[in-house]
Order: C-alpha cells, then sequence, then structure tokens
C-alpha cells in the first residue's frame, strides 16, 4: 500500500465512489483493525468498532481535505478516537486496572521493536529526550488509549501528579518536534 | 485547578487541550467539549490537526490484523442496501416533488421534462434521469437533471451560497474509474453544462453525483479537493 495511493483514494470516497471504497477497505481494514483491537481488547467489540469505523470513513471522507495528516495518519486517528469514545463508554472494569495492564504488557510486538530499532524518526528522539517513566506513559496513553485516571492506577501515583507529567512531557516533545 | 495547571494553562491552554484530545487521556466529557471545539474554532482545529500529524509515528505500533471477511458484507449492508431501500420512497413521493417545485425547481422536474416528452416522442420511451443532490443533513441543495443521449446536464441550485473565492464543481461518479468533472457551477439559479462524449455514454439511473468546493476556475487536481458539500444517486423520472 502506499500512501499517495491512499490519498487518491480518500477524495474518490468522498465523491461517494464505491470501488474506492472497496480498495481502502482491502488496503486500510488490516491496520485499523489493530488499533481497534489494541484499544479495545475484545475481539467481538472490536469488529464492531471497525465496522463503525469505515462507516465514518465514508461519510467523512470529504474532511481529509481540509488535514495535514498523511492519508493513515488521519484514518488511524478516526479508529483511535472511536475505539477510545467506545472504552469511555464502558463501565469501569470489574478487574482492577492493574492486572488489565499486565496483560497487556506481557506481549511485546517485534514488529514494533523492529520499526523502532529502524531510522531514527523524530517521534523517537524526541521520546528518548523524555524521562524513560515518562515516555512510557505517554506511550501507553497513546497506543491503548487510557484515561488519566487509569495511567494513574496502573503507575501508582496520585491523579494529578499523572496529569502533570504527562501535561509537561507534551510541552517538552512539542518544544523538540517543533525543534 | 492545580498550581501546574495555572502555570502552564494561559499561552499553552489550547495546545495542551489539543494534545489530550488527540493522546486519548481525557474522560467522555472532556473530550464532547473538545470535539465542539474543533467543530468550531478552525484555530483550535488546525492544533488537532498538528498533533495527530506530530503523534501519528506511533500507530507504527498497532499490528496488522485482517478482519474476518463477514465484517466487509456487514458493511456494504449497512452502507449500501438501507440507503437504495429509503431512496424510492423519496423519489416516488409527490410531495417530494412538490416540495422541489416549491423550492423553485418548477423548471427541473415540472416543467422541463413534459417539454422533452412533447417534443420527440422517441425521447419520451427513454426517461430523464434527475439527481438531487442533499447535503449530510439531507437538505436538497443541486438537482441534476439529464436527457438520455443529450449533450447537455441541467443543474439546479436549491440552496447553497457560492464563496466570492470558491467556485463548486460537479462531479460524476459511475464507480468504474475515478470521478469525472462535468464542470464549474456559476452562482446562476440554473445552468446547463455540455457533457463529454465519453461520458454521455456512461450517464444511467443508480450513478451518482455530487458537487465539492474548489477554487477558483475548479479544482487544481482532476480530482475533488476541496469539502463535497452535495451527493446524490440519480434516478429515472
Amino acid at each position: 500500500m502506499s500512501a499517495d495511493e491512499l490519498s487518491s483514494l480518500l477524495p474518490r470516497i468522498a465523491l461517494k465512489d464505491r470501488a474506492a471504497f472497496d480498495r481502502l477497505y482491502a488496503v486500510a481494514s488490516p491496520k485499523l483493525f489493530g488499533v481497534c483491537l489494541r484499544i479495545l481488547s475484545e475481539r467481538s467489540e472490536a469488529e464492531d468498532a471497525l465496522q463503525e469505523v469505515f462507516v465514518k470513513v465514508w461519510s467523512r471522507a470529504d474532511r481529509y481535505a481540509q488535514s495535514d495528516a498523511s492519508a493513515l495518519g488521519w484514518l488511524c486517528a478516526i479508529a483511535r478516537n472511536h475505539a477510545i469514545d467506545r472504552i469511555r463508554a464502558r463501565q469501569k472494569p470489574a478487574q482492577p486496572i492493574e492486572a488489565a495492564f499486565d496483560i497487556a504488557d506481557a506481549a511485546p510486538d517485534p514488529e514494533r521493536q523492529a520499526v523502532n530499532s529502524g531510522e531514527g524518526r523524530r517521534i523517537d528522539r524526541c521520546m528518548q529526550e523524555l524521562d524513560p517513566g515518562k515516555a512510557d506513559a505517554v506511550k501507553l496513553a497513546y497506543v491503548e488509549g487510557r484515561s488519566y485516571e487509569e495511567l494513574a492506577a496502573h503507575f501508582n501515583v496520585p491523579l494529578n501528579t499523572m496529569r502533570t507529567w504527562l501535561r509537561r512531557s507534551l510541552m517538552k516533545l512539542k518544544e523538540c518536534l517543533e525543534r | 485547578m492545580s498550581s501546574v495547571d495555572k502555570e502552564m494553562m494561559p499561552e499553552d491552554g489550547d495546545d495542551l487541550l489539543a494534545a489530550e484530545y488527540v493522546l486519548g487521556v481525557l474522560e467522555a466529557p472532556a473530550r464532547r467539549a473538545a470535539e465542539a471545539r474543533i467543530a468550531d474554532d478552525r484555530a483550535f482545529a488546525r492544533k488537532v490537526d498538528t498533533w495527530v500529524s506530530q503523534l501519528s509515528p506511533l500507530d507504527d505500533e498497532y499490528a496488522t490484523v485482517t478482519p474476518p471477511a463477514s465484517l466487509k458484507a456487514a458493511l456494504d449492508k449497512q452502507l449500501f442496501t438501507s440507503s437504495q431501500a429509503k431512496a424510492p420512497g423519496l423519489f416516488q413521493s409527490l410531495a417530494f416533488w412538490r416540495g422541489l417545485s416549491l423550492a423553485s425547481l418548477a423548471l427541473a422536474a415540472i416543467v422541463v421534462v413534459p417539454q422533452a416528452l412533447r417534443r420527440d416522442p422517441q425521447i419520451a420511451k427513454v426517461m430523464p434521469i434527475v439527481a438531487p443532490m442533499q447535503a449530510d443533513t439531507g437538505e436538497v441543495r443541486f438537482v441534476a437533471l439529464y436527457e438520455p443521449g443529450s449533450d447537455e446536464i441541467r443543474v439546479t441550485r436549491v440552496k447553497a451560497d457560492k464563496a466570492g473565492d470558491r467556485d463548486f464543481e460537479l462531479w460524476f461518479v459511475d464507480g468504474s474509474s475515478a470521478p469525472e468533472s462535468m464542470g464549474v457551477l456559476t452562482n446562476a439559479e440554473s445552468l446547463t453544462l455540455k457533457v463529454k462524449p465519453e461520458i454521455v455514454a456512461r450517464i444511467n439511473a443508480g450513478d451518482a453525483f455530487a458537487v465539492s468546493v474548489e477554487p477558483l476556475g475548479g479544482s487544481p487536481t482532476g480530482s475533488a479537493t476541496g469539502p463535497v458539500i452535495a451527493v446524490g444517486v440519480s434516478r429515472s423520472i
């Protein structure tokens, strides 16, 4: 899948071109399903979410024209937002949040390690400038869509401390990314 | 508000909120509030967009997992079966056409069609094709009318206002290839566009028409670059 192909499909989908939509589904659905699965954990819920994500893509493709993001970045943002909204709408988990994180952390993704050790991307360099614990918190928040409250429980710090950590880290990241 | 909040809020408040939204750490009510601002406040929406771009390399963390094949079938059913089922009701509804004629559409729907039918008995056998193009809200913004065999398409502007530095552009989408521009629409209430012979050969009931907002003179790239403000599937009448 090339970035150019994806970004050329979205304007066609905005015009309700079904052939373009089918093609976009074929190339992007595995990635977006990966997003939904990682955030929601439950397979059947991730399937429901993925279907809703593509309904949004069909109806909102015209908004891509106004975005600076890459086509895949824009699609992942739709999937992340949708999956995050779903977990926020869930009742608080019965199981202690620590346990859920332990399971999630237990299996490092070999693919991601390969990617991260590859070319030195700006985001990686900037993440390295953060304290290691803070970088982990930023990454966990982003990748799993965890709330401040859940992160505070995971890192065993008060909610306000968590908020301060992350806000300071975000501002440091911004300063580094714009350097 | 904690002392840290105060220390960071004045100059960075919006940017922090945008970052927190993109990162995904906000609770549901704060997310809704941020989304309301994205819709209303372009400067804020741009900050969100910048964070989406800057953090998107982290998307590499997500593995790719092929979804079950049944999911695409369910998706197609949801998107395309229900809308097609709804459309005939609308198109066959006399009230709908009366409503259109009240909206100064008498020309397109009532007058032009009978004249065409009277003019040439041959054409009477070929039903004209009409495509009301609607906004997301369901409001009809444009109507295109095409008589099979003709090399012209008539477009009526029902409810849409063109900004001075933008043009509307009409697109034809039959799914067989990329959407084709049918030309730029002026601010006239009703206008006639020449249709290229290769498109004449392709127009059928069931094809879609759409209008996007483009720079003056039309899209510089050949595909729609601006928001699509109206879309409709054509039908014979």
